[in-house]
């Protein structure tokens, strides 16, 4: 029984199509993320599902309950879904105290007085900000602000937590920070949630599951390890962290094996990868796939091309190094114990399992 | 053939009805939205509209306001071929330009001591530039009199220096240094919202204070000082009590004083009054629309999102001066009329000497029951016309900048159109519209034509508030449970608040004060104070002048320390 589902949702501005045609489930107790490029309409997603943006069409089952049904005319309105948000600009009502932010949720839904003080102080304990309840949003760091939020989305224990891009606000450290803590909030309290977000490592990071959508459709939808490792088509390889792309047409090989042949000439095989029925063909290959060494050991095996280092970066963890090879330049993570100097000629392999097939 | 031309009515019913319907609702619009858009829109396009188009009416008929009469170009023929007309435009002109002259020499270099100098005592400074805004033009008008009129002013006994207000040149001066705060206020909101690092920046390349100031301070700045330049000038061309109180006792005929001696003094020449009034109309017209003209690439975006400090220049041997500057301002348009004013309210007659000191000039305020009358009615037109003007505007405000019904557009505009009307224009205009009306000859007309007059400082003082209530407070409201009227109560409405206090206290004075609308629009039954005071001088009755103008100023000072130290509200007026 998935705790949200999205039915064909649509939502076009003027001529623009800011969702398309969309569907998606997501699970009881799962955190999903809505990841893509600004304008790609996960922020419009979010909201048509908080109910602050009538959709054009389709139709948002919250558990069992319709909230909006374009065609059966059924629209809730926000405040009757049951649900908490955390905005971008963190929206703590400046001239409320933190305690009175928390707890407008529960008055505004009719909770006893007596009850509501306990529930306030323990979902401030639960972001670490209780002895601060006196406070207003323009005594605390944008950080705090945020933990307020927070505490605020999750005190009546909504059945779905909306995220809309809750950390981009904060500076770089804080934002590591916080997407932990919210992580480690979301796994102990179990709760289900939709995070939306540009940043592909935060979405790494918080996500049991990743949507990835662009122009207002969706590419695809899996876990974060999947997404990486067997990326749909060349949008979510190249958005979703770098990767060599290659483009191509297919070709036999000697033993009959299937090849991509690129376009720069470099050969590539694919193991048992199914090949598509277009013509065209995308291989991608993540920089850390690719090997580097200065010797050709094992030349008899698949995927071996000569290359010459052009430029390198040394960041203690690793090296980047750029190999052109047959004109393409690739870039390639290498071990930092491993050193290369410009101009040296390298050779490059790469695991044909390794070498992903995409869609265009 | 026949069935090709059938109209389908269902077809129009869709078309024209149901299908705008669903868009509005897929914009995310109510209906409530929708009606409330609607109604104010009509309000407000009739109430802007009445007067204005009913003076192009006016100006070709022959009869005076609700007499009926035929079309004619007479009033056109007599005003514009008479050529002491035209003198009378360009000596309006003058004083238009003279006035925006002395106004910004006086109000621009106060604020940029104020907001960026180390100068010391800058509350004081601040203080003098902005009370000559509380007191006036025409009560500092009615004080420059005693100051300054060459038989037995004050100023020409005790210095000797050969001062005459009663000319063009007073009138000029008296109005510029009390226009001089809206200069102050421009200049001094646009200073502080210059981002500091474009000064830093100058600096760093090697450029001195001289050159920071011309080319970067001052281009920024730019286009709020024209914006308060054009204010002023448009104020002063429809400006009646000094020029009244100046102009007729030398002659001096200015146009906003001629539409009053057209319409008022026997025999009433309503349809040349009206003639001069689309006259000064246009002249305001052109001069609003040639500043968009100029501004037309809009103005620069001054504030960067990060808190910044502002850079003080240091004054070091010009202290002095800046020190000497702001003394002169403030003895010549705050401690010397006060003082005279007291002095002569407690006096029985008009003396430059001191002594025979008497209270019956303030008794007959609370005696005479015509004077107590409208004292009385005064300060119920202010108070409750605020109120009503306030809410008013609120709305409009928050349609205006929060809602997204298509026709928004129309209010926006519309509503900021009196900017362009000189107050004794409207006057006419009113008179003209509503003659025939049961609000006509009650306090009612008086309403009307301030909430009209005065609803471009609501919507913009209001606008400036409701577009700072970031939009994701609202919704946060709504998806943790609040409704629509929850929302409103507990977070809009909070959030608004000190910003609703202000623009009533500033809607406040200026409905109390305002005498160029409310003297066409009085009778002896409905006169307000300033109307009242201004009779008292057309009666020789000075010293009872004196205690009015001082009353007035009362007011407006008790109201707003009740409301800047018991309610703790931010009492600058706010210009945009």
């Amino acid at each position: 029984m998935p705790s949200l589902t999205i039915e064909n949702l649509s939502k076009h501005f003027d001529e623009v199509r800011a969702v398309d045609d969309l569907d998606l489930e997501v699970e009881e107790g799962e955190m999903l993320t809505l990841l893509g490029p600004s304008g790609c309409g996960k922020t419009t997603t979010l909201r048509c599902i908080a109910g602050l943006e009538r959709p054009t069409a389709g139709r948002i089952i919250l558990g069992e309950g319709v909230v909006t049904d374009i065609d059966g005319g059924v629209f809730v309105l926000p405040e009757k879904r049951e649900m908490g948000m955390v905005f971008q600009s963190y929206a703590v009502w400046p001239h409320m105290t933190l305690f009175e932010n928390v707890a407008y949720p529960l008055r505004a839904r009719g909770m006893p007085r007596g009850d509501i003080s306990g529930k306030v102080m323990n979902a401030l304990k639960l972001v670490q900000l209780d002895g601060m309840e006196h406070r207003y949003s323009t005594q605390i760091s944008g950080g705090q602000q945020q933990r307020v939020a927070l505490a605020r989305s999750l005190v009546s224990e909504p059945s779905l937590l909306l995220f809309d891009e809750p950390l981009s606000n904060l500076d770089a450290n804080l934002r590591v920070q916080m997407r932990l803590e919210i992580r480690e909030l979301q796994e102990r309290l179990n709760f289900t949630a939709v995070y939306v977000t540009h940043d592909q490592t935060e979405a790494m990071a918080l996500s049991d599951r990743i949507a990835i959508m662009d122009h207002g459709v969706l590419q695809q939808i899996a876990d974060p390890r999947e997404i990486y490792n067997q990326p749909q088509n060349r949008f979510v390889a190249s958005f979703m962290g770098t990767t060599n792309l290659f483009e191509g047409a297919k070709k036999g090989g000697a033993g009959g094996e299937p090849l991509v042949l690129s376009d720069e000439g470099i050969e590539i095989s694919i193991g048992d990868q199914h090949m598509p029925d277009e013509e065209k063909v995308y291989v991608s290959i993540r920089p850390e796939a690719l090997r580097l060494s200065g010797s050709q050991d094992g030349s008899d095996s698949p995927n071996h091309w000569n290359g010459r280092v052009i430029h390198s970066i040394f960041l203690g963890e690793s090296t980047i190094y750029s190999v052109e090879v047959s004109e393409k330049v690739l870039e390639i993570h290498a071990e930092p114990t491993q050193v290369f100097e410009t101009g040296q000629e390298v050779f490059v392999s790469a695991e044909p399992e390794r070498c992903v097939v995409v869609e265009s | 053939m026949a069935e090709t031309v059938v109209q389908n009515p269902g077809g129009a019913l869709e078309r024209y009805f149901h299908a705008p319907l669903r868009r509005l609702r897929a914009a995310g619009v109510t209906p409530f939205e929708v009606v409330t858009v609607v109604v104010m829109t009509v309000v407000v396009l009739w109430f802007v509209l009445a007067p204005v188009l009913n003076l192009f009416y006016g100006a070709f008929q022959s009869e005076p306001p609700g007499e009926g009469g035929v079309w004619t170009l007479e009033h056109f023929r007599v005003v514009f071929g008479n050529p002491g007309y035209w003198r009378t435009v360009g000596r309006t002109l003058l004083v238009g330009f003279g006035v925006v002259f002395l106004a910004t020499i006086i109000g621009s270099p106060l604020a940029w001591l104020v907001v960026k100098t180390d100068m010391r005592g800058k509350r004081w400074v601040e203080l003098s530039a902005i009370l000559p805004f509380f007191t006036s033009t025409f009560v500092g008008a009615l004080a420059w009199i005693l100051l300054g009129n060459p038989t037995n002013g004050m100023v020409k006994l005790w210095t000797g220096l050969p001062i005459n207000v009663y000319s063009v040149w007073g009138i000029i001066w008296v109005s510029g240094i009390y226009m001089a705060p809206y200069m102050f206020l421009f200049t001094s909101a646009a200073l502080r919202s210059v981002d500091t690092t474009y000064e830093e920046a100058s600096f760093m390349s090697g450029a001195g204070l001289f050159r920071t100031l011309t080319r970067v301070t001052f281009p920024v700045i730019l286009p709020a000082i024209l914006s308060g330049m054009t204010l002023v000038f448009v104020i002063t061309m429809g400006i009646f009590g000094v020029a009244a109180i100046l102009g007729f006792p030398a002659r001096i005929v200015l146009l906003a004083t001629d539409i009053f001696a057209k319409s008022v003094f026997a025999p009433p020449l309503y349809g040349e009054a009206t003639v001069a009034a689309l006259t000064l109309m246009a002249i305001t017209a052109i001069c609003i629309l040639l500043q968009r003209w100029i501004l037309r690439k809009g103005s620069y975006a001054l504030v960067s999102g990060r808190g910044f400090r502002l850079k003080l220049y240091s004054l070091g041997r010009l202290t002095p001066f800046a020190y000497l500057f702001t003394a002169i301002y403030a003895l010549l348009a705050v401690i010397l009329p006060g003082l005279v004013l007291i002095k002569v309210s407690m006096q029985p007659y008009a003396t430059p000497k001191f002594g025979l000191w008497t209270m019956e000039n303030w008794e007959v305020f609370f005696t005479n029951p015509d004077l107590l009358d409208s004292f009385i009615r005064s300060m119920y037109l202010s108070t409750g016309g605020a109120t009503i003007s306030v809410l008013m505007t609120a709305v409009i405000a928050y349609i205006i900048h929060k809602s997204k019904t298509p026709g928004r557009g129309i209010l926006e505009q519309v509503s900021v159109m009196p900017v362009g009307i000189p107050g004794i224009v409207m006057g006419l205009g009113m008179i003209w519209a509503y003659i025939q009306w049961p609000i006509w000859a009650t306090v009612w007309i008086l309403v009307v034509a301030y909430l009209t007059l005065f609803m471009p400082y609501g919507v913009r003082a209001l606008g400036a508030n409701v577009v700072q209530v970031h939009g994701e407070l609202e919704e946060s409201s709504r998806v943790h449970g609040g409704s629509w009227f929850l929302t409103f109560r507990r977070i809009i409405f909070p959030l608004l608040r000190p910003g609703i206090y202000s623009t009533w206290i500033l809607l406040f004075i200026i409905f109390l004060r305002e005498i160029s609308t409310a003297v066409l629009l009085t009778t002896h039954e409905t006169r307000v104070l300033p109307v009242l005071i201004f009779e008292q001088w057309t009666d020789g009755e000075l010293n009872i002048m004196c205690a009015g103008a001082l009353l007035l100023t009362a007011i407006m000072f008790v109201v707003i320390s009740v409301f800047k130290w018991v309610f703790k509200v931010d009492v600058t007026p706010v210009y945009r």
